[in-house]
């Protein structure tokens, strides 16, 4: 009777000792896990910002000659056309290009001037914002030449510019 | 009394925890992995299309680029026409190291601003991408014309030889037999018969029995796009661009109305507008003659203004 309860009460302890192993195992394991996890969603993260970086630094760079802003060809292929891209400032109000170029912010800005362009000051203003549709972003430039149409010199004038994009924060 | 096999409770439960563990341990890497192969595939399709952006041309007639995966990869490119532009996406899918066969694809990457001309599906470890702008009459987009196979074009014409020679493409050959093709090039034939075949004539692409036709435009862009790619992405695609010809053309006239306040008159607006409605309404590449018709007319009417629109 008494040899039985000894042995009854070992085998007890073997078990708790077994769980105990198992339960630590797990644990570390889990650890292990999380630590690897939290290494490769850093890294994912940051991988996925270089992309969204490097995606938007060409979108600037290749934006300037996309049909919706390249100066009348054969002319001056690295200019945008100021004209185009002010109708076009009206026509995207209306909704068909927000998700075109698929950034929250995209602008032209001619230098030495700050208003906003509109029917009563154009050509003598210096912000075109095609396309602002969030406020949580960082931006990336590009100097081009702008072009416009001028009926005081029935010919074209070029001035400095910046076309500016928005890149989303992850 | 012969006595059995003797298991103690503690072995008993250890295998079965143990057994619980095992399990879990290996769904769960499982589960890991597939989920890192799929974090991988959507990088690698982010990658592709962040990589498609500078073989965009801006004065080129043409630009060739090579992208070597390392691996096996397949891509898989989907084409719709809906909405104000259409869209495509691009998914990738890489080789399982386990089993050796395609892994889940990544999410699909979406661009509505861009012209993927390709197979519906494309399998290998080098992509040759080559990019033609299309104009109608003015800049319509770069039309992305990619493959990972190799090309073998039996008496094609001088200036598509020359033209294609001049970017340094090195997936397509030129002969005038199609014995002397190499073994798994595709074959592109302008007379015979063969699995691409071209009707100059007609203006027509044939390919796994389907009719897709083209137009001769100045770089050739939509010609090379119908012998490339999948026809029913090419029809697509056809639509697409169609659609921006339409905003495009819509935009210019609002651009002539503009210039008309500003003294520069071009009368263009109405006919412009006209060209849009056209071009959007298209259903199909057999209009595209029609089309160009009336881009030529507007192109020809264009380069005699003072103040040229486009």
């Amino acid at each position: 009777m008494k040899s039985l309860a000894v042995d009854y009460s070992r085998g007890q302890l073997k078990i708790q000792q077994m769980a105990f192993v198992l339960v630590a195992l797990m644990i570390l394991f889990g650890i292990v896990i999380i630590f690897y996890v939290s290494i490769k969603t850093a890294s994912l993260k940051s991988s996925a910002e270089d992309i969204g970086d490097l995606r938007s630094r060409e979108l600037a760079r290749k934006l300037a000659g996309s049909p919706e802003f390249i100066y009348p060809s054969g002319e001056c292929a690295a200019c945008i056309d100021f004209d185009k891209v002010f109708v076009l400032k009206e026509k995207a109000q209306s909704g068909e290009y927000s998700s075109f170029w698929a950034s929250p912010l995209i602008q032209v800005r001619k230098l030495g001037y700050g208003e906003d362009c509109n029917r009563q000051n154009y050509p003598n203003c210096g912000v075109i914002t095609l396309s602002n549709t969030s406020d949580d972003f960082s931006s990336v430039s590009s100097f081009v030449t702008l072009c416009h149409y001028d009926s005081a010199i029935n010919a074209e004038r070029c001035e400095l510019g910046k076309i500016v994009l928005g890149v989303k924060r992850q | 009394m012969k006595r059995g096999l003797e298991v103690s409770f503690a072995w008993i439960f250890a295998i079965i925890v143990g057994a619980f563990i095992l399990f879990l341990a290996v769904y769960g890497a499982f589960n890991f992995i597939s989920q890192g192969e799929v974090q991988t595939n959507t990088e690698t399709s982010a990658q592709l299309v962040a990589l498609l952006s500078p073989v965009e041309t801006r004065i080129e007639s043409g630009k060739y680029s090579k992208i070597d995966f390392g691996n096996e990869i397949r891509v898989t490119n989907k084409c719709s026409s809906l909405g104000t532009f259409g869209d495509q996406t691009i998914s990738t899918q890489g080789k399982s190291g386990f089993s050796g066969g395609w892994t889940e694809s990544g999410v699909p990457i979406r661009m509505i601003n861009k012209y993927f001309f390709s197979d519906s599906i494309e399998e290998g470890k080098t992509l040759h991408i080559f990019t033609k702008p299309f104009y109608s009459p003015y800049k319509i987009g770069d039309l992305i014309i990619a493959s990972a196979d190799n090309y073998c074009f039996v008496n094609a014409p001088e200036d598509i030889v020359d033209d294609l020679k001049s970017m340094g493409l090195p997936h397509i050959s030129f002969t005038d037999k199609i014995s002397k093709c190499v073994q798994n090039e595709r074959v592109v034939c302008f007379s015979g018969t063969c699995e691409i075949k071209v009707d100059l004539a007609r203006g027509a692409v044939v390919k796994n029995g389907k009719i897709a036709y083209y137009v001769e435009d100045e770089n050739n862009a939509i010609f090379y796009a119908a012998i490339f790619s999948d026809l029913v992405i090419y029809e697509c695609q056809i639509k697409r661009l169609m659609k921006r010809n339409a905003e495009l053309a819509e935009l210019y006239a609002r651009k002539a109305e503009f210039l008309q306040g500003s003294g520069c008159s071009s009368n263009l607006a109405q006919e412009l507008r006209a060209y849009s409605n056209f071009a959007g309404s298209i259903t199909g590449s057999g209009a595209l003659g029609s089309i160009m018709q009336e881009a030529e007319r507007l192109g020809d009417e264009n380069e005699v203004l003072s103040c040229r629109l486009f």
